[in-house]
């Protein structure tokens, strides 16, 4: 059920975005992956306790491959997925809310 | 206030500075109280010290437009005047200016940045230690105030806004003093100017000003040099100064932001369960700061874009915005793993993997980010599963294939599809419909839908096909339905989700390139399954057309840009086209070969500009120019409505597709006696999103459009059903059912996104109120200790001093200085406060303590905390 409403909508377009030209497009979708990345890394973080991150800090060391980085993630952060998934989902809640700031903002003007 | 000289001994000139602060105090407290009172309604901080503010700014205003008219009306209350004159020291501008000086020193002082501190204190002229922590406290209590207290944060506004106003004196009699040696330098034509807008000035004013009036006037001119050079300030300066501006105001609030969300996840930790941030007043005030500094720069960049399309300026302003928002997330993300540095949370190796991580991303080329980002975006709709495989491979900073797919599956966004290398898109491709393949329910869940309802499906598809009036466009829209069916699976898929774009058939392309992760649809079978159809048209890459009514030109075809099928073939035996007679004959006005830069608006007012009698315009006519352009305006928006489309969207389209090479005619429509745009490249504009390569793969015998059928349809004539088409019936069923799964999908899911949305706007107002109470926690503390400690008083029929230790036990943020220093001494007044606040509140289940108990209460009722915050304040 999900796959269609993603196939079928862009987060570009949610923003209200859909008519800006490709490349301005392209900018800001990239923009918004690195403030994900961030995120991922640092909820990450925060998520495991002081001695796992000592151990993760090794992987990264080690430049382990991501199957091991994704198989010890799993095993210490419960739900690791969710959160994963949460993230996103709150970046966007945040990306639609500043949008609609921008909406109220522009139409008060 | 002028600096006074300082004393030798560092104890004396403390304590003088001292003194000096309580003065600069005592002469604003009456003003400062009154203003208290009027705002007490406005329980904002942030939003009171605004209102005073604004409210000076106001006052000022008012007595400095009565100033020159008293003094010209009556001289006897020149001195009067005078006074006046003193305390409208400060332009609303130069308040402006004050306020955002106030509110760096107060930035700085929270900032938990002795270093920083210590560096603003020297640059603001202030003793090193003035803005730490230690030396606040000891100026608080010194004043009789406890520090933490809402007296405290009230005096350390005013004490922030008196060195601000020291600060902005001491540069302003910078400039005056700069003013004035270039003046003695001379500069005369900088003086001469001067003197001609004081003339004015003084004429504006009526000319009554004496020659003291009119040397304060000077010298006020000369503090505000800077205005004057505002409006020599070109567009691109402007913005640059915005820009810089806003870059500051967004560290700061970064920062401040950041350093207090820290603080709060602490609190979660600590009670265990999740609270919302209660937006501290300060942080507050730097947001404020922060997106009014955004606007001015949005307002500029309005400003700086060039008059024309409304929306569009609107959707790149609001793209600048955007991209300001998603500008301070990442800095707010930097900030955060800068403190867990400082404070040593993170192991070194963590803090090297962050910076790594951001390397690598900064290092990946535009379209590996690109991709990326697509995936990361569209999984947070469709599950996590995939996004650690994603994230891991960020981690590791390697672009595996695995984590590739497993994002891109979900990506479903032309434009990205777009951008990729054709393996990588193919891959991502061929990932997506082995999903949709794998999905068990869906043949069963299209054959189960109602045949009624798919016959209405699609006679509302023919229905709007016919009314644009698009007849090419309507048989390669049947022969679209039919290719899911008879094999092209991945028309499917852009026909549901991509718009087109590939170039061959999937299972073409599957059984010659396993690798690439295609596999044979089971659900669809292998062969075609058209009755009677045992043809497969030719897939064309690129439409290029000619127009409909003409008919596609199959030699207009490059050869390369068309699949051949192996089997089955392109028919021989051509199925009889419809037969419908042709309407009258549409009459050419004109055509013109779009040429490189052109457009269709220049191509037809070329057109109508060249033959104007054509079109019922007078060359001679002195609005010529104007009556061609309102003849382009209105034949290409007949030409939009005809293609479903607004103008606007033609436009957008018409920017992007139009090619060097199209055809452009104006012809005579027989029917309204309009002139009418005929376009060789209209299929670009088709909203249905016909693939190219299906619609430009119409067989031939169906490429040649009947006139009269599109005549017919515009008239709203019923159209025969031509018989090769029946026999396709249950294929265009099939291909209608699918497109309302996915619509009922489509459905379900907002509905579940609605209800989620709703529940989370519920959560959200408990949490608020909750951490609101939470919040209050501190000072609830003090009230039950100073009420209920040793004076027998009993909350909810247990001593108050169990509540007490609850409260401290529990309590990790609360400042001690609250507990410690409250000045509220009188019992009495506080007991009634706690009798009047839990009398109001129900009382704990058996099992639970009284904070949960109080936290219950305000998490269900929220206004509970309305009552007691009502209580509070009478204290």
């Amino acid at each position: 059920m999900q796959s269609a409403s993603i196939l079928q909508k862009s987060l570009i377009d949610e923003l209200g975005l859909g008519s800006l030209p490709q490349e301005k497009q392209d900018e800001l979708m990239v923009k918004m992956g690195e403030v994900i990345l961030k995120r991922v890394y640092l909820e990450t973080m925060e998520s495991l306790s002081e001695a796992d991150r000592e151990e993760f800090g090794k992987m990264l060391d080690a430049k382990a491959e991501p199957e091991k980085i994704e198989e010890f993630l799993k095993g210490k952060i419960k739900d690791y997925d969710e959160v994963l998934k949460k993230i996103v989902e709150k970046f966007k809640e945040e990306m639609m809310g500043d949008a609609g700031k921008f909406d109220a903002k522009y139409e008060d003007k | 206030m002028e600096e006074e000289p300082k004393p030798n001994n560092p104890e004396q000139e403390k304590k003088a500075r001292r003194e000096q602060k309580k003065k600069n105090f005592v002469e604003e407290e009456q003003d400062f109280f009154e203003n208290r009172k009027k705002n007490d309604a406005n329980p904002h901080p942030g939003g009171k010290f605004d209102e005073q503010m604004r409210e000076q700014a106001r006052k000022n205003k008012e007595k400095r437009k009565r100033g020159p008219r008293k003094e010209k009306s009556d001289k006897k209350d020149k001195k009067k005047g005078d006074k006046n004159e003193e305390k409208l020291e400060f332009t609303p501008e130069e308040i402006e200016e004050i306020k955002k000086q106030a509110y760096f020193i107060w930035e700085h002082r929270m900032s938990n940045d002795p270093e920083r501190q210590k560096q603003k204190a020297k640059e603001y002229g202030l003793n090193e230690n003035d803005l730490t922590g230690a030396v606040v406290d000891q100026m608080l209590r010194q004043n009789g105030i406890a520090p933490g207290s809402s007296e405290a944060e009230e005096f350390m506004r005013k004490w922030d806004w008196a060195q601000a106003e020291n600060i902005f004196r001491r540069q302003k009699a910078k400039v005056q003093e700069d003013a004035q040696k270039a003046k003695e330098e001379g500069e005369k034509s900088q003086a001469g100017d001067a003197d001609s807008q004081k003339t004015a000035s003084e004429s504006k004013m009526g000319g009554a000003y004496s020659a003291e009036d009119a040397e304060k006037r000077d010298r006020a001119a000369e503090a505000r040099s800077a205005d004057f050079e505002a409006p020599q300030e070109t567009i691109g300066e402007k913005l640059e100064r915005l820009k810089n501006d806003l870059e500051e105001k967004r560290l700061a609030y970064a920062r401040l932001d950041v350093d207090m969300s820290g603080k709060w996840a602490k609190l979660k930790r600590t009670l265990g369960f999740n609270v919302e941030e209660v937006k501290d007043a300060g942080v507050q005030a730097a947001e404020e700061a922060y997106h009014e500094a955004l606007w001015k720069y949005i307002e500029a960049e309005k400003e700086n874009m060039p008059a024309g399309n409304k929306d569009l300026a609107r959707t790149l302003l609001k793209q600048v915005y955007l991209g300001e928002a998603v500008t301070l997330k990442s800095l707010k993300e930097d900030v955060k793993i800068e403190n867990n540095k400082n404070k040593g949370e993170f192991p070194d190796k963590c803090i090297a993997g962050y910076k790594k991580a951001v390397e690598w991303w900064k290092g990946l080329s535009f379209k590996k980010k690109l991709l990326y980002s697509g995936s990361l975006a569209g999984i947070g709709l469709a599950g996590g599963a995939s996004l650690t495989a994603v994230a891991a491979g960020m981690f590791a900073a390697k672009l595996v294939p695995r984590a590739l797919s497993a994002g891109a599956a979900y990506v479903g966004i032309k434009k990205w599809q777009e951008s990729l290398d054709v393996d990588e898109a193919e891959y991502m491709a061929n990932q997506r419909i082995n999903q949709l393949l794998e999905q068990t329910d869906w043949e069963s869940r299209i054959k189960s839908l109602e045949k009624s309802h798919i016959e209405t499906s699609v006679k509302e598809s023919k229905s709007r096909m016919e009314a644009q009036d698009l007849g090419g466009k309507r048989k390669a829209f049947y022969l679209a339905s039919i290719f899911p069916v008879i094999g092209t699976v991945i028309d499917v898929s852009k026909m549901s989700f991509w718009g087109g774009g590939a170039k061959s058939s999937f299972i073409e392309e599957a059984a010659k390139r396993p690798a690439v992760g295609a596999k044979v649809p089971d659900v669809l079978g292998e062969k075609p399954v058209v009755p009677g159809l045992e043809v497969k048209p030719p897939v064309v890459l690129e439409n290029k057309l000619e127009s409909a009514q003409d008919g596609p030109s199959s030699s207009g075809v490059p050869k390369k840009e068309i699949a051949e099928p192996e089997a089955p073939k392109v028919p021989e035996e051509k199925p009889a086209a419809p037969e419908i007679p042709p309407a009258s004959e549409t009459t050419e006005l004109g055509a013109d070969t779009i040429k490189k830069g052109g457009s269709l608006w220049r191509s037809t007012e070329k057109l109508i500009r060249a033959n104007p009698e054509k079109y019922g315009l007078d060359p001679e006519s002195k609005t010529f120019v104007r009556d061609a352009r309102r003849a382009t305006k209105g034949i290409l928006d007949r030409y939009a409505e005809k293609q479903g489309v607004s103008y606007e969207e033609l436009d957008k389209i018409a920017r992007k597709k139009v090619q060097p090479g199209d055809i452009l005619k104006l012809v005579k429509d027989p029917t309204t006696g309009k002139p009418e745009i005929e376009y060789s490249g209209k299929a670009v504009f088709n909203p249905e999103a016909v693939p190219k390569n299906v619609s430009s793969a119409v067989p031939e015998q169906e490429q040649v459009a009947p006139r009269g059928s599109t005549v017919s349809e515009r008239t709203g004539a019923r159209m025969k059903k031509p018989e090769w088409l029946q026999a396709h019936d249950d294929n265009i069923a099939m291909k209608k059912g699918v497109e309302q799964y996915f619509s009922d999908v489509q459905k379900g899911t907002a509905a579940d996104l609605r209800q989620a949305q709703e529940a989370l706007v519920e959560s959200t107002r408990a949490e608020a109120v909750l951490r609101q109470g939470v919040a209050t926690r501190g000072l609830l503390e003090s009230v039950v200790q100073k009420a209920g400690i040793g004076n027998n008083v009993s909350v909810w029929g247990e001593p108050a001093s169990k509540w007490f230790n609850e409260f401290a036990n529990g309590e990790q943020l609360v400042s001690q200085d609250v507990l410690q220093n409250d000045a509220v001494e009188d019992i009495n007044k506080n007991r009634e406060i706690l009798k009047k606040i839990f009398s109001q509140l129900p009382k704990p289940q058996p099992g639970q303590s009284t904070w949960e108990a109080f936290l219950d209460a305000l998490r269900n009722n929220p206004d509970n905390l309305e009552k007691i915050n009502r209580a509070l304040r009478e204290r």
